[in-house]
């Protein structure tokens, strides 16, 4: 028997009780296929998943009708042009604009190209010349594709009249050259623009504070279904004792994340060829307070969770709020600064920030550094709200206990 | 013990009760999708991200290269604060995620320009942020086209030739785009329209399963049938109405609230958008009343619930559209009502058409109400049984 009443003897105590209650845990976890779920299939499944629907990266090919009023060679050229740009695939010649925007209202086509009756021979009178895109907006990768597409091909048809001296070409224009300033455009750290590479860091890490998030509310709201008196801490004096309860619980929900968070950041990357240029172990160690934070703050808001369906009900749709949030989509700059306060409190947004300045552009965990000491930071700050609401909660127990001392 | 029938009014009216006696009812029902309204509405408001910190590194300081800072300058999307020396430095700030791009002049550009030499202006966009990587690249690609097209006009002035045909000159054809419902390419417009409804599919679904469930949980639910004189169509429709009518009202409420009060386009097709808002309701809950059928467990039918109704935030294709994701996807695309109510609001508010290239929406809309009729007896005997198991 450990002797309680010495320092040392309430520190031993204390490691063995929270030594116990970390086992305990994993018990009420591998027995409840709920929790199961949220902790396991989440994390290991849904990056994949994620990683297949995102996994063509860009769009190609996007239809689109021409109605072609010019019908000249220089209006074909334009269009043979434009169906060898990779978004573009004309699927139509319509005779009229009725005719084209059926196909658009019927889906099949997602823009129009017009090309008027004087298109030629205004590039030959020396006047502009207009080409007329009009697109669906429902969705901005589309609209996005179709202007790229048609700005460059417009460009490269426009050196071409150039180049063969088609627009009113004189002597004087000859000796002018086309472009005196070059540009170059350099993409770095996502250079095909792929999709997958810019979102798949947020869902990365969003997917295991979510999992923590709805895997702790489930114990919780599971513990007071059974508890006879609906608390949060059960009838067992090996509980007694707000840190061995909150180390206890968090090693084991640590242990858990720090191997899917291995997955989920470096292996799924990996796995689906994302840019990564990080190093591993600045992940690791950015990852751990991030971890942390996630885990105390499931753990602080566990307290409102009356029934182990409830982190279902309030946690899963904020993951879109979160991921707007974080400012991987909606540029954080541009994030109001009353959201952006909010913000800074939730773990996942300065964690997927700083994961993507990491794994993407390679940063060092130096260079994130204001990221790494924030997550830090709020580790301290929900051990510390963690702190509070379990002693509320044991106090409560305790007071239970003695007005009903035969449930112990 | 014996309970006596009672008629679908009653069923109606205990909904109605539970629905005010528990506050997770009203969170999820009105709560939620007001909040979300709320939030995404005000994260988006000014509709393009404006002054995204881009930085400029001038290695000329020259008068020409000074006058391309101050053309970045004055556009509204880039803040140009940060002046750096070189590419290294320029580098590591957008390592350190304070810039988003960012501009090389060279050195030696005047002089290089001025004897038509092509010296070359060089911009970096970071990609792994796309639409703040987009913006700047606007900005910074507009630059680069303006700085050349300043020499060219002078040039061509030298040369004599007349301003009036300079510009013809310069670009002998022009792009005129015209996007269809969205001219000011608002961010806000393209994904809220769509992105609340999914939102609102979503809690639906959670609601439906949870409301059906708890009764077999908490072991009401054999009474609740027998009361229902053991219909379960009675017993359903009771019970989900109340919740049809608060989500169809919060539904037309987000409709009303960005067609209205944010005047987000909607060329003339209102009412068939709220049609479609109400038939998503539906046909979520029947999605709803299929999943819990399927799973008649509480915690399993919410967890369906939930797994498949967060990637209707994906599948919809309102941020990377169905059309580009590989084949199976496209097809479990079509399993979520959201799906057709984003084909609805395109065809019926974005870009008007006549309402008939709409039917078949409206048809599948139909076809969920099927759903409750396949699962039917199954539900039944679970209802019956009222096993919970823990």
């Amino acid at each position: 028997m450990i002797n309680s009443n010495t320092l040392t003897g309430t520190i031993r105590r204390g490691f063995l009780d929270a030594a116990y209650i970390w086992k305990q845990e994993f018990h009420t976890i591998f027995k409840d296929l709920g929790v199961m779920i949220f902790l396991f299939i989440l994390p290991l499944g849904y990056p994949v998943m994620y990683g297949l629907i995102y996994n063509t990266q860009v769009v190609r090919d996007i239809p689109v009708v021409v109605i072609d009023d010019s019908r000249s060679t220089l209006s074909r050229e334009y269009c043979r042009m434009l169906n060898a740009a990779p978004q573009i695939n004309i699927i139509s010649y319509s005779a009229n604009m009725d005719e084209a925007k059926s196909l658009m209202a019927s889906g099949k086509a997602y823009g129009i190209v017009y090309i008027g009756r004087d298109f030629e021979k205004d590039i030959y009178r020396g006047n502009s010349s207009h080409i007329n895109l009009y697109t669906q907006m429902n969705s901005m990768l589309i609209y996005r594709g179709l202007l790229m597409a048609s700005t460059d091909v417009v460009g490269v048809f426009n050196d071409e009249v150039k180049k063969r001296g088609l627009a009113g070409a004189t002597v004087t224009q000859e000796s002018i050259s086309i472009q005196p300033v070059k540009s170059s455009y350099i993409s770095v750290y996502n250079p095909t623009g792929g999709f997958a590479s810019f979102i798949m860091p947020a869902v990365e890490v969003l997917v295991i504070q979510q999992s923590l998030l709805l895997a702790i509310g489930m114990i919780a709201g599971t513990h007071r279904e059974r508890n006879k008196s609906h608390l949060l801490i059960p009838h067992n004096h090996r509980y007694f004792g707000t840190f061995r309860i909150i180390f206890g619980k968090s090693l084991c929900y640590f242990t858990i994340a720090v191997l899917s968070s291995f997955w989920t950041m470096i292996a799924v990357p990996h796995i689906f060829s994302l840019p990564q240029l990080g190093d591993t172990t600045d992940i690791f160690l950015f990852v751990l307070p991030f971890i942390l934070a996630s885990i105390f703050m499931g753990m602080t808001l566990s307290v409102i969770i009356r029934g182990r369906e409830y982190p279902m009900l309030l946690y899963v749709f904020l993951s879109m709020p979160f991921i707007f949030m974080s400012g991987v989509s909606w540029p954080w700059s541009a994030v109001p600064k009353g959201w952006q306060v909010i913000a800074s409190m939730v773990p996942s947004t300065f964690a997927t920030q700083g994961f993507i300045q990491i794994n993407t552009t390679g940063a060092s965990l130096n260079q994130v550094s204001f990221y790494y000491l924030w997550e830090w930071g709020l580790c301290l700050f929900y051990f510390f709200t963690t702190f509070v609401v379990y002693r509320i909660m044991l106090r409560k127990e305790m007071r239970s206990i003695i007005k009903q001392p035969q449930q112990l | 013990m014996k309970y006596k029938p009672k008629g679908l009014r009653a069923i109606f009216r205990r909904e109605c009760k539970r629905l005010v006696s528990r506050p997770v009812y009203l969170i999820c029902i009105l709560l939620v999708p007001l909040f979300c309204t709320f939030f995404f509405t005000t994260l988006m408001w000014e509709g393009a991200p404006l002054r995204l910190p881009v930085a400029i590194v001038d290695l000329d300081k020259s008068k020409s290269s000074r006058g391309i800072t101050r053309t970045l300058e004055s556009m509204s999307f880039v803040d140009t604060e940060l002046k750096l020396n070189s590419y290294t430095q320029a580098r590591e700030a957008m390592q350190r995620n304070e810039i988003y791009a960012f501009l090389m002049i060279p050195e030696g550009f005047q002089q290089k320009a001025s004897s038509g030499k092509q010296p070359e202006l060089t911009y970096y966009t970071n990609d792994a942020y796309y639409v703040a990587g987009g913006f700047a690249f606007k900005a910074l690609k507009m630059t680069a086209a303006l700085a050349n097209g300043s020499v060219v006009r002078q040039t061509m002035i030298s040369k004599g030739v007349p301003p009036s045909q300079i510009d013809a000159k310069l670009q002998p054809v022009v792009l005129d785009t015209h996007p269809l419902g969205n001219p000011w390419l608002n961010y806000s417009v393209f994904l809220n329209n769509i992105m609340l409804p999914v939102t609102l599919q979503l809690m639906v679904m959670l609601m439906t399963v949870y409301c059906i469930g708890i009764e077999i949980k908490e072991g009401t639910s054999r009474r609740l049938l027998i009361e229902g004189n053991r219909s379960l169509l009675r017993v359903i429709l009771g019970k989900l109405l109340p919740q049809t009518i608060l989500f169809t009202l919060v539904g037309w409420f987000i409709n009303i609230y960005l067609f209205g009060w944010l005047g987000f386009p909607h060329s003339g097709g209102t009412l068939q958008v709220l049609t479609a808002m109400f038939l998503l309701v539906t046909a979520a809950q029947s999605l709803g009343i299929f999943i819990i059928g399927c799973f008649p467990v509480l915690r399993l039918g919410l967890s369906s619930a939930s797994l498949f109704g967060i990637v209707g935030f994906s599948l919809t294709g309102f941020s990377y559209p169905v059309i580009a994701m590989y084949k199976p996807f496209q097809i479990i695309a079509n399993l979520y009502p959201s799906l057709h109510y984003f084909s609805v609001y395109t065809h019926q508010a974005l870009s008007p058409s006549p309402l008939w290239y709409s039917l078949p929406d409206y048809f599948v809309f139909m076809l969920y109400l099927t759903l409750p009729l396949i699962i039917g007896s199954r539900l039944k005997k679970a209802l019956y049984q009222q096993k919970y198991i823990p």
